[in-house]
C-alpha cells in the first residue's frame, strides 16, 4: 500500500489508485443486478397450500382475527381443538376486500383432511375456551362430492394450489360441533 | 444480596473519597498554561483535549488553541495534547517557577483517526490504549456523507448493521421492530433509550450538531449495565466554541423512479427537503448553542412519507476550569405514514405482479405514527484536587408514541429519569480508579403496555493500571439491582478483565467480560392484537446473558496506512425472542435462545497517497451467528459485512476544493430471517457516490445513494430506498 510519493509521481499514481479503486467498485458494480426483480403472480402453489378464499357476509364485531387451518385429521377429543398442522396470516377483513389468495407456509408433507376458515372470538384461548372462541365459517370440500370435506395431499417438494374456500360469516358454526358425539 | 453490595459500594466510595479529597498545599501547586498549534503552519488548534499524565486534570484548548490549569502539582512532568487529525503529543514540563507557559506542537496526521475517547472509560482515554473495539464517526464523515440522519452514517460502521433503526453491533441483536435493543445509546455520555421499549431514537438530535460518534463494539455491561449488552452508541454534541458561530445546512433530493416499469406507482417525483440553522455564542460565563431543524419527506414509498422537526439547547459553564458543567435539552417530532408490509397479490392494485414493493396492502392505507421525544439532562464535573475529579448526572427522557391504524389505536408515554455520581482518582504510578452509583426509575403509561414502572440501583467500578513500560491492565466490575413495579428485586453482576500492551508497533488489546440486559417494559407486558395476531404479557422474562470476550491489534503499516484486526466471541444465554404459543395462535416474549456468535472484524485505512490526493479504507467483517437450541443460524444476521470507501481531491485553489468519493456497501444474505422465511432474500449491495466542494465557509455535497438502483431488503417485505438524489449546502459562519 505504500507508495512513492516523490514530487511529479503524484499524477501517475493518481491514475494508479483511480484504477485500482474502478477495479474495485466493478465486482459490486455487476452485482447489483442481482436484486429482487417482479414476479408475476401465479396460481400455483410453490410451497404449502394455497388457495382463494371468499368472503360472505357482515364480519362479526367481537372479531379477534380470520385465518385458514389445517388439521391433520378431524379432531376427536377437545384438546385437539387447537393442535393445528398449521394455519395462514391473519385474512385482512377490510370493507373492500371480497375475496384474496393465501398460503400455509411452512407445512410438513402429508395428507391433511381438513382445511377451513376459522373466525375466533375476542377472548384469550386455551383448551377450555376454544369451543367458545373458535367457529369453522368454511371448508375445503371434496370437488367430487362437495358434501365431504376435501382431503389435500402436499407432497415432499412443492405445493398444492387451488384450495379454494367460501366463509360465510353468517352461517358460522363452533368447531367442537364437528367433534364426534361423545360415546355411551 | 443486592442491597449487601450496594451498601458495600457506598463504604467503599466513603472510604476512599475523604482520602483521596484532600487538597495538597498551595505550594505544591502551581499555573501551568500555553497554546497548541500545528506543525504544519502554526496556526492555533482549537478543540485540543489537553491533560496532566497521572492526574484528573483536563482542559480544552479555545478558539486560540490556549489552555491553562490553574492548580496544576508543582510535580507534574508530562502534558499531553490530542485533536482528531493530529498525533497525539506528549510534551515534558519540567519542575519550575509558579507559572509555567508551554507551547504544544501537534503534527498532523494523514489518517483522520479519534485520538481521544471517552466510551470506553467513561473518562477521555488515549484511543490507542483502549482495551476493547471502538470505532469513530467523525464530523468530517458525516459532513461528506451528507446524510438524513446520524444512522445512516452509524450504519457503515465496520460490524454494524441498522435493520429498520434497530442497531446490531457484531451480530448482537435481530429485528424485533426496535423493541429491546441490545445496544446501549448515550447522548454526551448520558443513557437515552427509550424507558417503554428500550429501543434508540436515532432522530433526537440534528446532524449538524453532532460533533462524532463512538461506536464500542462488545458487551459495555461491566460500565453502563443493562442495553450495552452488544454494545454502546455515544453520540457526542458539538463542543461550543468561543466566537460566536453560525452554521446553516439545507439538504434536498428526490427518489429515482422504480427500477421495473411493473412496480412503478407513482407519476410525480419523490422529493425530500429540510434546512437544520445552529447558533452558538458565549454570554458572560456561559457558552450557549441552539439549535433546530425541520424535514419533510415524500417518502419512496406508498403511505410512507415523514415529517420531523427537532431542536436542541446547550449549556455550557465556561467560567470556572476547575468544574465542567453542561445542560442540554432536546425535542424531537416524527410523524410519518406506517409501512408494516409491502402489498403482495391480491391486497393492492398488483397489476398481476406477485408483490409491489413500493406499495402497502390498500387496507393500511392512512395508518400514521407520530413520535415525540424530549430529552433534559445536566451533567458535571468537578476537580477536587489533581488526583480526583468527581462528577455527576441528573436526565429525563421522555417519549410519546401514538399509532393511529385505521383498525385501531395505541399509544403510550414513558418517561426514564437518571442520576448518576461517580470519581475519578489518579492514586500515582499511572493508576486510575473509577468508580460510581447509578439510579433510575422508567414508567410506562400505554394501553399496550399498561402502566408499570422500573427501578434500576446500580454500582461499578474499574482499576486501571500500568504494567511495564506499555500495558495497562483493568479490572472492574458492575452490579445492577432492579425491580419491576417495586417488587421482585433481582441482582446482576457484570465483572470485565482487560489490557492492553504494545510489542512496538503493535498494540495489541484483549477482554472478557460478562453482559446482560434486563427485558424492556414493552417486552414483560405488551398486550395487543395486530393485523390478528394477539400479543400476551410475560411478566417472568428473565435477564439475557452473555460472556464475550475479544482480542485485537492495530499495526500501523508505515504513516500512511493502519490495519486494525479483532477476533471475537460472545456466549449469549437466555435471548429474548417473540415465540408462538397457545397452540400457535398467539405470540408471547420468552427466553427461549442460547446463542453463540464468532467474528473477525479488519479494517485497513490508507490516507495521502497519490501525492496527499487519495484517501481509502477497506472494512469487512466475518459473523458466525447460531442459535444452539434450535441448531440454526440466528436470524437477521449477515455472514459477511464489508465496506470500501475512498475520497480524491481532485483540485484545489482559489476557486475551492473539489474532491469526488464512494462508499461501496456489501451485508450478505442473511441465513436465516424469522417472518416471510420463504420470500426470496438477497444481499445487500450499494454504492453511494458523492462530490464535495468547498470554499471558505461552504460545503456543497451532490450525492447518489444507492447508485445502482439495486433492489433489496434488509427486513423481509421493507424495501430498502432506491437510487436517491440528494443536494446538501452547509454554511459556517
Amino acid at each position: 500500500m505504500d507508495i512513492d510519493a516523490r514530487p511529479g509521481r503524484g499524477q501517475d499514481y493518481s491514475i494508479m489508485h483511480l484504477s485500482a479503486a474502478a477495479a474495485l467498485l466493478i465486482p459490486f458494480a455487476l452485482s447489483c443486478d442481482g436484486g429482487l426483480r417482479p414476479e408475476r403472480a401465479t396460481s400455483t402453489c410453490p410451497v404449502g397450500i394455497c388457495g382463494t378464499v371468499h368472503l360472505v357476509g357482515a364480519v362479526p364485531d367481537s372479531t379477534d382475527y380470520v385465518r385458514v387451518a389445517v388439521y391433520d385429521s378431524l379432531p376427536r377429543t377437545l384438546d385437539q381443538l387447537t393442535a393445528f398442522a398449521g394455519f395462514s396470516d391473519p385474512l385482512p377483513l377490510g370493507p373492500d376486500t371480497a375475496q384474496y389468495t393465501c398460503c400455509i407456509t411452512p407445512l410438513a408433507p402429508g395428507t391433511y383432511r381438513w382445511v377451513l376458515v376459522v373466525w375466533k372470538k375476542v377472548g384469550a384461548l386455551d383448551v377450555n375456551s376454544a369451543p367458545a372462541l373458535l367457529e369453522a365459517a368454511g371448508s375445503y370440500l371434496d370437488p367430487a362430492d362437495t358434501t365431504r370435506f376435501g382431503a389435500v395431499v402436499v407432497p415432499a417438494s412443492g405445493g398444492v394450489g387451488g384450495v379454494d374456500i367460501v366463509a360465510d360469516f353468517g352461517r358460522m358454526q363452533s368447531i367442537a360441533a364437528f367433534l364426534p358425539p361423545p360415546g355411551p | 444480596m443486592t442491597r449487601r453490595a450496594l451498601a458495600l459500594a457506598a463504604l467503599a466510595a466513603a472510604a476512599a473519597a475523604p482520602a483521596a479529597g484532600q487538597a495538597p498545599p498551595a505550594a505544591a501547586l502551581r499555573r501551568v498554561a500555553g497554546v497548541v498549534v500545528s506543525a504544519t503552519d502554526s496556526a492555533p488548534v482549537a478543540g485540543a483535549s489537553v491533560a496532566i499524565v497521572g492526574t484528573a486534570l483536563r482542559t480544552t484548548s479555545d478558539d486560540a488553541g490556549r489552555f491553562a490549569f490553574p492548580r496544576a502539582p508543582r510535580d507534574m512532568s508530562d502534558l499531553i495534547a490530542a485533536r482528531i487529525g493530529f498525533e497525539p503529543e506528549i510534551v515534558s514540563v519540567p519542575e519550575g517557577p509558579d507559572d509555567t507557559t508551554v507551547v504544544v506542537v501537534l503534527p498532523p496526521t494523514p489518517i483522520e483517526i479519534a485520538p481521544v475517547i471517552v466510551t470506553a472509560s467513561r473518562e477521555e482515554h488515549l484511543a490507542e490504549e483502549a482495551p476493547v473495539s471502538v470505532s469513530v464517526v467523525t464530523g468530517a464523515d458525516l459532513a461528506r456523507r451528507a446524510t438524513i440522519g446520524v444512522d445512516d452514517a452509524i450504519a457503515l460502521v465496520p460490524g454494524v448493521q441498522i435493520l429498520d433503526g434497530q442497531i446490531g453491533i457484531r451480530g448482537s441483536s435481530g429485528y424485533a421492530r426496535g423493541l429491546g435493543s441490545r445496544v446501549l445509546l448515550l447522548v454526551d455520555g448520558v443513557p437515552a433509550n427509550e424507558g417503554d421499549r428500550d429501543g434508540i431514537d436515532w432522530d433526537l438530535l440534528p446532524v449538524t450538531t453532532v460533533e462524532r460518534v463512538e461506536v464500542m463494539k462488545g458487551t459495555g455491561s461491566a460500565l453502563y449495565g443493562s442495553s450495552a449488552l452488544g454494545g454502546v452508541v455515544n453520540l457526542i454534541t458539538t463542543a461550543i466554541p468561543d466566537t460566536p458561530q453560525l452554521r446553516v445546512r439545507m439538504l434536498g433530493g428526490a427518489y429515482a423512479d422504480p427500477a421495473y416499469a411493473a412496480w412503478r406507482w407513482r407519476t410525480s417525483p419523490a422529493l425530500f427537503g429540510g434546512a437544520d440553522v445552529s447558533l452558538s455564542r458565549r454570554i458572560g460565563p456561559v457558552k450557549l448553542l441552539l439549535a433546530g431543524g425541520a424535514l419533510r419527506n415524500g417518502g419512496y414509498r406508498e403511505n410512507n412519507d415523514d415529517r420531523r422537526m427537532h431542536a436542541l439547547a446547550k449549556l455550557e459553564l465556561a467560567s470556572d476550569p476547575q468544574l465542567q458543567a453542561t445542560l442540554e435539552g432536546a425535542v424531537a417530532r416524527d410523524e410519518h405514514g406506517e409501512v408494516l408490509t409491502w402489498c403482495v397479490a391480491g391486497e393492492c392494485d398488483d397489476r398481476g405482479q406477485a408483490y409491489q414493493p413500493f406499495r402497502v396492502d390498500s387496507t393500511t392505507l392512512g395508518d400514521r405514527t407520530r413520535a415525540d421525544k424530549i430529552l433534559v439532562q445536566a451533567v458535571a464535573r468537578r476537580i477536587v484536587n489533581p488526583a480526583l475529579a468527581l462528577r455527576g448526572r441528573l436526565s429525563w427522557y421522555r417519549t410519546y408514541f401514538l399509532d393511529s391504524y385505521r383498525t385501531d389505536s395505541q399509544a403510550a408515554m414513558a418517561d426514564r429519569i437518571g442520576t448518576e455520581f461517580g470519581a475519578e482518582w489518579h492514586p500515582g504510578g499511572g493508576r486510575v480508579i473509577n468508580t460510581g452509583t447509578e439510579a433510575g426509575l422508567s414508567t410506562v403509561t400505554s394501553d399496550l403496555f399498561g402502566d408499570h414502572s422500573q427501578t434500576e440501583l446500580a454500582w461499578y467500578a474499574e482499576d486501571e493500571n500500568a504494567v511495564g513500560a506499555t500495558g495497562r491492565v483493568t479490572l472492574g466490575a458492575r452490579v445492577d439491582a432492579i425491580a419491576v413495579d417495586g417488587v421482585a428485586w433481582s441482582a446482576v453482576a457484570s465483572p470485565r478483565l482487560a489490557a492492553t500492551w504494545e510489542w512496538s508497533p503493535v498494540r495489541v488489546r484483549a477482554s472478557v467480560g460478562r453482559g446482560f440486559r434486563a427485558p424492556s417494559l414493552a417486552e414483560r407486558f405488551t398486550s395487543t392484537a395486530a393485523q390478528g395476531i394477539r400479543v400476551v404479557p410475560n411478566p417472568n422474562l428473565q435477564d439475557e446473558t452473555s460472556w464475550s470476550g475479544e482480542i485485537g491489534a492495530a499495526v500501523p503499516a508505515g504513516s500512511r496506512v493502519t490495519v486494525d484486526a479483532a477476533a471475537f466471541w460472545g456466549e449469549y444465554q437466555d435471548l429474548i425472542e417473540p415465540a408462538l404459543v397457545t397452540g400457535g395462535t398467539e405470540v408471547q416474549f420468552t427466553n427461549v435462545t442460547r446463542a453463540r456468535v464468532r467474528g473477525l472484524d479488519l479494517v485497513a485505512r490508507a490516507a495521502d497517497l497519490a501525492s496527499g490526493r487519495l484517501a481509502a479504507s477497506l472494512a469487512y467483517t466475518w459473523l458466525d451467528a447460531r442459535d444452539l437450541t434450535a441448531g440454526l443460524p440466528l436470524a437477521f444476521r449477515p455472514r459477511h459485512l464489508a465496506t470500501l470507501s475512498a475520497d480524491w481531491l481532485l483540485g484545489s485553489g482559489p476557486a475551492g476544493a473539489v474532491s469526488a468519493g464512494f462508499d461501496a456497501h456489501l451485508a450478505s444474505r442473511p441465513a436465516r430471517v424469522e417472518i416471510f422465511e420463504s420470500d426470496r432474500r438477497v444481499a445487500a449491495r450499494t454504492v453511494d457516490v458523492r462530490a464535495l466542494w468547498r470554499r471558505r465557509g461552504v460545503t456543497v455535497v451532490a450525492k447518489v445513494a444507492n447508485a445502482f438502483n439495486y433492489v433489496y431488503t434488509l427486513v423481509p417485505r421493507n424495501l430498502e430506498p432506491p437510487r436517491t438524489w440528494s443536494l446538501s449546502v452547509t454554511m459556517d459562519e
